[in-house]
């Protein structure tokens, strides 16, 4: 089950998201669900069908859980490859 | 920490399975990720998985579509379109068990009548 506590560890791909905040104002608004996911960026299926690739490390994100709850995530504190962030110590978070 | 590696990779299989008809390189890409966390944490692949992705060039397999699923020689024959290799997946013990509970519950019979 994907929780608040263990989204940092859990799989990212198939879950809603929405870009709320960015450095860059052009990505701030896109919506979707995420496709793909490497080292350092994220990339999300528009509902139109088109595909934007985010980084990470300079933007927030709002994820939808399967249960509904919706959990903010800055973008630096999941900064890992996808199989390496199952054993990653996530200190100066909590 | 296992369990969430197993969870993932359900996870994967179950939208590679989903995304096949319309993205079949993201389902291979999905594939990809979950046979990484599995040599990584050191998990055998699920069952029901273990049979819907090539061994050779570890693309998904969706019978019907990119491969073709026979049963000859005791063996279950998958075969990949995508660079045309076969797997083969013996089923030898379950047909060896099924014959012996016959001998077992003819010999049985026997005594009884006896
Ligand atoms: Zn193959």
């Amino acid at each position: 089950m994907i929780t608040p506590q263990n989204i940092f560890r859990h799989e990212l791909i198939g879950l809603h998201v929405m870009v709320v905040d960015s450095s860059h104002a052009g990505f701030i608004g896109i919506e979707g669900k995420v496709v793909d996911e490497t080292k350092n960026t994220i990339s999300i299926e528009q509902e139109d069908g088109t595909e934007k690739i985010v980084p990470k490390n300079i933007a927030t994100f709002h994820f939808k859980l399967p249960s509904g709850k919706i959990v903010e995530i800055q973008g630096n504190v999941i900064l890992a490859r996808p199989e390496d962030r199952i054993k990653k110590k996530f200190k100066n978070f909590w | 920490m296992l369990k969430i590696a197993k969870e993932r990779i359900d996870i994967l299989f179950k939208l590679a399975d989903k995304e096949f008809s319309e993205h079949p390189e993201r389902s291979h890409r999905y594939v990809e990720i979950a046979r990484n966390i599995a040599t990584r944490y050191n998990i055998r692949m699920p069952r029901i998985w273990r049979r819907r992705f090539c061994k050779n060039c570890y693309l998904f397999l969706k019978p019907g579509y990119n491969s073709q699923v026979r049963l000859s020689k005791s063996c279950v024959v998958i075969r990949c379109f995508e660079c045309g290799s076969t797997m083969r997946v013996p089923y030898i013990k379950e047909k060896k068990g099924k014959r012996r509970e016959r001998i077992e519950s003819h010999i049985i019979k026997k005594r009884t009548d006896e």
